[in-house]
C-alpha cells in the first residue's frame, strides 16, 4: 500500500511539473515579408522597430512568433515588385508593402493573390489592385487637420495668405491626398491663395531649389505649406537665402504649415519656424498593423482598411504628445 | 578673298555649334514673357546657384566622356562622400577640415576604383559604373541607416553665403570650371585625353600612355563628384538617401547640350559646360517661376535630354560626310 501511495505521488508530481512547464498554447511561427519602397527617413525605421517590438511584446499572450523578412527597393517601383516576387518564391505567410508607386503595386498584389498569400498595403494605399487590407494614416484627413488649423491661425493674426505649396511625389497616393486636402480647404475657407505649386519628388535638393525659386518669383508670399518636413533644413536654407528665416512674432516671419513632425520638423517647430503640423504616426500605425496581422493569423475577418488620424501639433503642444517618435533620440536625424 | 569666306561658312556647322544657344535664348524669352520676375538679376543668380553642384560634377565627368567612355556613378559618389563627411561632422564630431579631406580622399578612391575596373580590367564602362553606382549608394545607405544626416546648425546655412548678391557656390563652381578648362586646354594631359577620345589606337601609336591617362580621367571625375557633393550638401543642409540620384543623367545632358560629344574627343569645358548647365537650370528655374503643372517637369526634362542626345548623334553621323566633302574640295584645290 505504502508503495502504491509513493508511486501515485510520484506520478502526480511528474504530471504537475510537465503541466507547469508546458506552453499554454502551441507557438506558431509566421513568416512576414516587409517590403519597404525606400528608407528615406527615420520614420520608416521607426515603423519597423515598433512593429517588431510590439509583436514581440504580444508573443507570450498570442503564441504567434513573427519572423520578419525585410527588403528595401531604394525608390524603384520595379525593384519593389521583384522583391515581393522573391518573397512569394520564399513562400512567406504574409506580405506587407509600403508602395513606391500606388499605380504599379497592383501587379505584386495580384501575384501574391495568385500564390494565396494575404497582402497588406501599409501607409500608402494601392490604386491599382485590391489588397487583403490596408493599414495606415489618413493622408487626406492629416492635411485637412493641418489646413483648417492653419486657416484659423492666419485669420487670428489678420493675415491674408499667399502661400507656396511644396508638394510631394505625385506617384505617391498620400502626396496626392495631401495636395487635394490643401486645395479643398483653400477653396472652402478662403484663408489663403496658393501662388505657386512646387513638385519636390520628396528630394531635398528640389525642396531647396523649388522653395527658393518660388520665394523669389513671389516676393509677396507670406506662407508655405510643406507636404512633409523630413528634409526641412532645405526649406530653412531657402528661407534663409531670401532673409525670411525668422521665428513666429518677428517681422519677416513666413507662416509655415508642415506635415509629419519628423525629427527635423520637430526641431524647426521648437525654434518657431514651423507654426503647426499634423503628425504622421509611427507607433500607433505600427500597433494597428500588428493587431490587424494577428487577426489575419487567427483567421478572423478584417476590414478593407484601417486608418488612423494624426494629431495636430504646435510649438506649444508638441512636447505633450505621447509616443511621438521624433522625441526618441534613436530617431533623431 | 570674299569667295573663300563664303565657302568656309557652313550653316550646318554654325547650327550645331550655336544651336543650343538659340534654344537657350528662346527659352529665356518664353519664361521672361510668362513670368515677368524671371528676367532679373535675382533669377539669373538663382539659375547659376541651382546649377552650381552639377557644374562641378559635370566638369569632372567631361574628362571621362572626352576619352569616349562614361561614368554613371557620379551621383552615388557625391552621395557616399557627402554622407561620410556629414556623419563624421554630425555624429562623430570630427573637425570640418578633416572631414572634408577624408571626403575628397574617398571620392578619389571611388573614382580610382571605377578607373581600375574600366581601364585595367577592361569592363564595359556603362556596366562597370552602373555596378559601382549601386554599390556606392548601397554603402552610403548602410552607413546612414537610410536616414537623413543633417549638418549642425553652425554650418547648415553655409550654402547660402553670398559675396555681394552672388552666392559663394557660384563663384566656387566657376573657379572649378576655369581650372578644369586650363587643365583641358593648357596641359599635356588635357590634350592627350582629347587624342584618346578621337582614336585610341592612333593615340597609342603617338606614344600616349592611354591607360594611365584614362585612369586619371576617372580619378578626376571622382574628385569632382566629391566636390560637387559638398556644394549639394551645403545647399540643403544635410544628406538624404536620395541625394545625388539622377545627377549622372543631368550631368551627361549638361555636357551634351554644351557640345561635348558622347563619342569622345570633342567639346570644351568653357563655355560648353556653362551653356549646358545654364540651359538645364533655366528650364528648371523657369518652370518654378511660371508655376507650371507638376506633371510638366518630367516631360520637359526628358524632352531636353532626348533632343540633346539626338543632336549629338546627328552631329556624329553628319560630321564624317562633311569631312570627306571638305577633303575632296581641298584635294581639288591642290590639284588645280
Amino acid at each position: 500500500m505504502k508503495k502504491k501511495i509513493i508511486v501515485t505521488l510520484l506520478v502526480v508530481v511528474v504530471i504537475s511539473v510537465f503541466a507547469a512547464f508546458a506552453p499554454a498554447e502551441q507557438e506558431q511561427t509566421v513568416k512576414v515579408c516587409v517590403s519597404w519602397n525606400e528608407k528615406v527617413h527615420s520614420l520608416i525605421q521607426a515603423w519597423q522597430d515598433y512593429m517588431e517590438m510590439y509583436a514581440a511584446e504580444l508573443e507570450p499572450e498570442t503564441g504567434i512568433k513573427y519572423e520578419w523578412i525585410v527588403n528595401v527597393a531604394n525608390g524603384d517601383a520595379n525593384l519593389q515588385n521583384n522583391n515581393i516576387q522573391d518573397c512569394i518564391n520564399q513562400e512567406v505567410d504574409y506580405i506587407v508593402a509600403r508602395a513606391q508607386d500606388s499605380g504599379t503595386i497592383g501587379a505584386a498584389i495580384k501575384a501574391a493573390d495568385a500564390a494565396g498569400i494575404p497582402f497588406i498595403t501599409f501607409d500608402r494605399a494601392s490604386t491599382s489592385g485590391e489588397p487583403t487590407t490596408h493599414v495606415g494614416e489618413d493622408g487626406y484627413l492629416q492635411t485637412r487637420t493641418t489646413a483648417e488649423a492653419f486657416a484659423a491661425l492666419l485669420k487670428e493674426n489678420g493675415v491674408e495668405g499667399k502661400c507656396i505649396e511644396l508638394q510631394g511625389d505625385l506617384l505617391d497616393n498620400t502626396a496626392v491626398l495631401r495636395h487635394n486636402a490643401w486645395k479643398d480647404v483653400e477653396e472652402e475657407l478662403g484663408a489663403w491663395t496658393t501662388v505657386a505649386e512646387v513638385p519636390t519628388e520628396w528630394k531635398a535638393e528640389k525642396f531647396y531649389q523649388g522653395a527658393l525659386n518660388a520665394l523669389q518669383a513671389n516676393p509677396d508670399a507670406n506662407c508655405i505649406y510643406v507636404a512633409s518636413d523630413f528634409a526641412f533644413s532645405s526649406v530653412e536654407n531657402a528661407l534663409s537665402a531670401v532673409d525670411k528665416l525668422a521665428p513666429t512674432g518677428e517681422e519677416n516671419h513666413v507662416w509655415v504649415a508642415a506635415d509629419d513632425v519628423n525629427p527635423m520638423g520637430y526641431e524647426a517647430m521648437k525654434a518657431g519656424i514651423i507654426d503647426l503640423g499634423t503628425t504622421w504616426e509611427a507607433y500607433s500605425v505600427s500597433v494597428l498593423f500588428v493587431d490587424t496581422l494577428n487577426k489575419l493569423v487567427k483567421g478572423e475577418a478584417v476590414e478593407k482598411e484601417y486608418l488612423i488620424s494624426g494629431r495636430l501639433a504646435t510649438p506649444e503642444t508638441v512636447d505633450s504628445l505621447e509616443y511621438l517618435y521624433s522625441l526618441d533620440p534613436k530617431y533623431t536625424d | 578673298m570674299t569667295g573663300k569666306t563664303k565657302k568656309n561658312f557652313s550653316f550646318r556647322n554654325f547650327l550645331f555649334r550655336y544651336g543650343f544657344l538659340f534654344v537657350l535664348l528662346l527659352v529665356i524669352v518664353y519664361f521672361s514673357a510668362s513670368a515677368p520676375s524671371f528676367f532679373s538679376l535675382t533669377a539669373a543668380i538663382s539659375v547659376l546657384h541651382t546649377a552650381a553642384p552639377l557644374l562641378v560634377i559635370a566638369s569632372g565627368l567631361a574628362f571621362v566622356i572626352m576619352t569616349g567612355r562614361i561614368d554613371i556613378s557620379v551621383g552615388s559618389i557625391a552621395f557616399l562622400s557627402s554622407a561620410v563627411a556629414a556623419l563624421m561632422i554630425s555624429r562623430y564630431h570630427l573637425s570640418i577640415p578633416l572631414a572634408v579631406i577624408c571626403m575628397l580622399a574617398l571620392s578619389c578612391l571611388m573614382g580610382a576604383i571605377n578607373g581600375f575596373i574600366v581601364v585595367i580590367l577592361k569592363v564595359n564602362p556603362m556596366i562597370a559604373t552602373f555596378g559601382t553606382q549601386l554599390a556606392y549608394r548601397g554603402i552610403g545607405l548602410f552607413l546612414t541607416n537610410s536616414m537623413v544626416v543633417s549638418l549642425p546648425r553652425s554650418i547648415r546655412f553655409l550654402g547660402n553665403k553670398k559675396v555681394g548678391p552672388i552666392y559663394v557656390d557660384i563663384l566656387f563652381s566657376l573657379f572649378v570650371l576655369l581650372i578644369m578648362f586650363l587643365v583641358h586646354t593648357r596641359t599635356q594631359i588635357g590634350r592627350q585625353i582629347v587624342a584618346i577620345g578621337n582614336d585610341i589606337s592612333i593615340a597609342e601609336k603617338l606614344g600616349i600612355k592611354e591607360k594611365k591617362i584614362s585612369f586619371f580621367g576617372y580619378l578626376l571625375c571622382g574628385l569632382m563628384a566629391g566636390l560637387g557633393g559638398i556644394v549639394m550638401t551645403l545647399q540643403v543642409g544635410g544628406v538624404t538617401p536620395t541625394s545625388g540620384t539622377g545627377y549622372e543623367f543631368s550631368a551627361i545632358a549638361m555636357l551634351v547640350i554644351g557640345g561635348i560629344s558622347l563619342y569622345g574627343g570633342e567639346g570644351s569645358i568653357l563655355p560648353g559646360i556653362l551653356i549646358g548647365g545654364i540651359t538645364l537650370a533655366v528650364i528648371e528655374t523657369g518652370l518654378n517661376y511660371v508655376g507650371a503643372s507638376v506633371y510638366v517637369y518630367s516631360f520637359v526634362r526628358g524632352g531636353v535630354i532626348f533632343v540633346s542626345m539626338f543632336a549629338d548623334a546627328l552631329k556624329t553621323q553628319i560630321k564624317p560626310k562633311a569631312k570627306i566633302i571638305e577633303d575632296e574640295e581641298s584635294s581639288t584645290i591642290l590639284a588645280k
